[in-house]
């Protein structure tokens, strides 16, 4: 049983990434669920989807074992910082986590090198889940 | 008072208290330090007062290692290098001065305390006083625009103060002319510094000229202030009495050549919104009458802690970038940096909607960076003397300058240490066009700043000259110049050289009372 912010973290993500037909609460059962679908707040993370998509292609040449949607998902959800306690409803704090998640990352100097470009991992990998919805 | 050496009897000999050899910065620094004073001074140099390319082309040589424009790189003539440097200026950093375990061959004989002092009057002489070289509180204050903090503690920001830039020869030279103490030799090359028998004294200079006359002067004190590739080279050249060269007993004269490899076009660093990047982090801000700019440089922690050598960063907006644009249509790298905007940008900017309420097809602005940075004292990188000769007959220089592999790590850590600064603050995104395995670049390039073949250090077996920049083992004869600097940092060099010339003057001072 994952503790109780990691829950209610993942629990967040998941709730809007697969929104009604994700069960919510925090449980078993929904810690780890499969799902192929793209969290519909995530295209909102990036300026423009498509440009997102050529660098999350890049990436995932360079990193083969993550083209998946679940492990990226996954490796996305347990680098999200805590809670940035801002309001303006769920998927305006999961945007403010993943800004904190990134800045963090840079901070730390967690960073991937993306044909050339120094990006942070998280945001390397938010890339690389648009590519994969791109290319279906 | 100006005398053209070409115009004297042949066979002239001069005499004085000190002998400067050169006028460039160093050289005039001197002079001037004591124009008016009871002293007589003779400033011997070996270019006119305009550019001339037959004695310009004393100044050719050869390349044994990177290939480096040895006559491009520095100028014969009255004002040396001034007459077209760049005026970028800043002090070495206090870390700079310390022995480093991880630097082999580090070490000032002295702290920056020992130059602060001169660092002041040294600003004022080329023109850049009031500086303020560190204080973010007071550029804030000055610019009135926040200055973002860098938050990662491995950089931290520094102010490059830009000298108009002073031209040596035509803003002191007058100076000198006037005072009736100094003479300046003009068109007259040093071609020799005759030691007394036992090579511990100087007694003379052998002087050529273009036009076939030989002079001589003699001093009490010489002064050898010919640039930091030139030093060594006459050094080398003044061989009769010891065969080695004069000073170069310990077989150092030449070694340790150092230069700050600049790598422009290492990396770009996308900004969406400009005005998270004050003007002074991007622009030469005008005040107090001169230009100054901000750099981002490695904190003096981070080198400790990372065991690196120093560095200077700075960056300045290239290009500007629009949906749709032509510049990103054709070209690889605008299209990578166009979408590297369009993918960032609510990383980069605050809000979901254009960067630019008014344009809505703004995406942000490219920065190209520049970049120079200190290498490692390496006794391989080199000066001595070719087997070509010059119009005089002299052996021509040949430089060996090499860089190794502790100089391009250190490069690389702090152009990722500059990505996470910029990712950090949320202002930019850094894309590198060196690989983290490549060897050395092959254009890398120097900054005209030749510095170290005549180090300075209190053991005769490490250095050339002395603390006060006197030959170990010669007792009248100094070093003015960069040509002394031990280790490098990463500021340009020439502020400092004119703060280590006065301090000079004030020990020759003291000698002459
Ligand atoms: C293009 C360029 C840009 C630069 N930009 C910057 C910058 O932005 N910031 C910075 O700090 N530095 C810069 N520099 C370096 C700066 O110019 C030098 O650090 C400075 O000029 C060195 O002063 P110096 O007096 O030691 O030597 P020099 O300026 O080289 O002067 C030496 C003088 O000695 C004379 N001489 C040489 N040999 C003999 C001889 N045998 N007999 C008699 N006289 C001789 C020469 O004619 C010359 O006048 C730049 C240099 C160049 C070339």
């Amino acid at each position: 049983m994952r503790s109780g912010p990691a829950c209610s973290r993942r629990t967040f993500l998941l709730t809007v990434l697969v929104g009604a037909l994700a069960p919510t609460g925090c449980s078993d059962k929904d810690a780890s669920p499969p799902t192929d679908t793209v969290p519909p707040w995530l295209p909102g993370a990036v300026g423009d989807v498509d440009a997102a998509a050529r660098i999350g292609r890049a990436y995932l040449q360079a990193n083969r074992g993550e083209r998946n949607l679940d492990t990226l998902l996954a490796a996305i959800d347990a680098a999200l910082v805590g809670d940035p306690g801002l309001g303006g409803g769920d998927t305006q704090r999961l945007l403010t986590a993943l800004q904190h998640t990134v800045r963090a990352e840079y901070l730390r100097g967690e960073s991937v090198n993306v044909q050339g470009w120094v990006l942070s991992v998280t945001e390397a990998r938010v890339y690389a889940v648009l590519a994969l919805a791109a290319d279906g | 008072m100006y005398t053209d050496a070409r115009t004297l009897n042949d066979g002239t000999t001069v005499q004085a208290d000190v002998a400067v050899v050169g006028g460039g910065p160093a050289g005039i620094t001197l002079a001037r330090a004591f124009a008016g004073s009871g002293v007589e001074v003779c400033v011997i140099e070996a270019g006119g007062l305009q550019p001339d390319p037959e004695v310009q082309a004393l100044y050719q040589g050869e390349n044994a290692g990177i290939d480096y424009p040895l006559a491009a790189m520095r100028m014969r003539m009255f004002g040396g290098s001034s007459n077209h440097w760049g005026g970028y200026c800043r002090p070495l950093d206090p870390i700079d001065f310390e022995a480093r375990d991880w630097v082999p061959h580090s070490g000032w004989p002295f702290g920056i305390e020992e130059l602060a002092p001169y660092y002041g009057p040294a600003s004022d002489i080329v023109e850049v006083a009031p500086a303020e070289y560190q204080d973010m509180a007071y550029w804030a204050r000055t610019t009135g625009d926040t200055l973002p903090q860098l938050a990662t503690g491995r950089m931290w920001m520094r102010f490059v103060h830009f000298s108009p830039p002073t031209r040596f020869g035509e803003k002191y030279g007058p100076e000198l002319e006037r005072a009736g103490n100094i003479r300046v030799l003009l068109n007259a090359n040093v071609v020799n510094i005759q030691a007394t028998a036992e090579g511990r004294a100087v007694n003379g200079l052998d002087i050529r000229t273009l036009n076939g006359l030989s002079h001589r002067v003699t001093a009490r004190y010489y002064v050898i202030a010919c640039g930091g590739l030139e030093n060594a080279r006459i050094l080398l050249l003044s061989n009769d009495v010891v065969p080695a060269g004069l000073g170069n007993q310990n077989d150092l004269v030449g070694r340790f050549f150092m230069e700050h490899p600049h790598l422009g076009g290492f990396g770009e660093i996308v900004v969406a919104d400009l005005q998270r990047l004050p003007p002074i982090y991007r622009d030469r801000i005008l005040v107090h009458g001169h230009d100054v700019k901000a750099a981002f440089n490695p904190s003096e922690a981070f080198l400790r802690e990372q065991r690196l050598l120093n560095a200077t960063f700075m960056g300045g907006v290239a290009g500007e970038y629009r949906k749709g644009d032509k510049a990103s249509a054709e070209s690889e790298r605008a299209a990578a940096h166009a979408d590297m905007l369009m993918a960032a940008q609510r990383f980069l900017a605050d809000g979901a909607g254009p960067v630019k309420a008014d344009d809505p097809d703004y995406l942000g602005v490219w920065l190209g960076m520049g970049c120079a940075c200190e290498q490692a004292p390496n006794p391989d990188s080199r000066v001595t003397l070719s087997g070509e000769r010059d119009v005089l007959g002299l052996p021509r220089i040949k430089l060996d300058w090499r860089l190794t592999e502790q100089d391009r790590r250190s490069l690389l850590q702090h152009m990722h240490s500059l990505a996470y600064e910029f990712g950090t603050l949320g202002i930019g995104r850094l894309v590198l066009n060196v690989a983290d395995d490549s060897p050395w670049p092959e254009v890398v390039a120097g900054g005209a700043h030749h510095m170290g073949t005549t180090r300075m250090h209190d053991d005769p077996r490490q250095g050339v000259v002395d603390r006060n920049s006197k030959v170990h083992g010669v007792d009248n004869l100094y070093v003015a110049g960069s040509s002394v600097f031990p280790t490098s940092g990463a500021a340009n060099p020439t502020l400092t050289l004119v703060a280590l010339t006065l301090r000079l003057a004030d020990h020759l001072k003291g000698q002459l009372q």
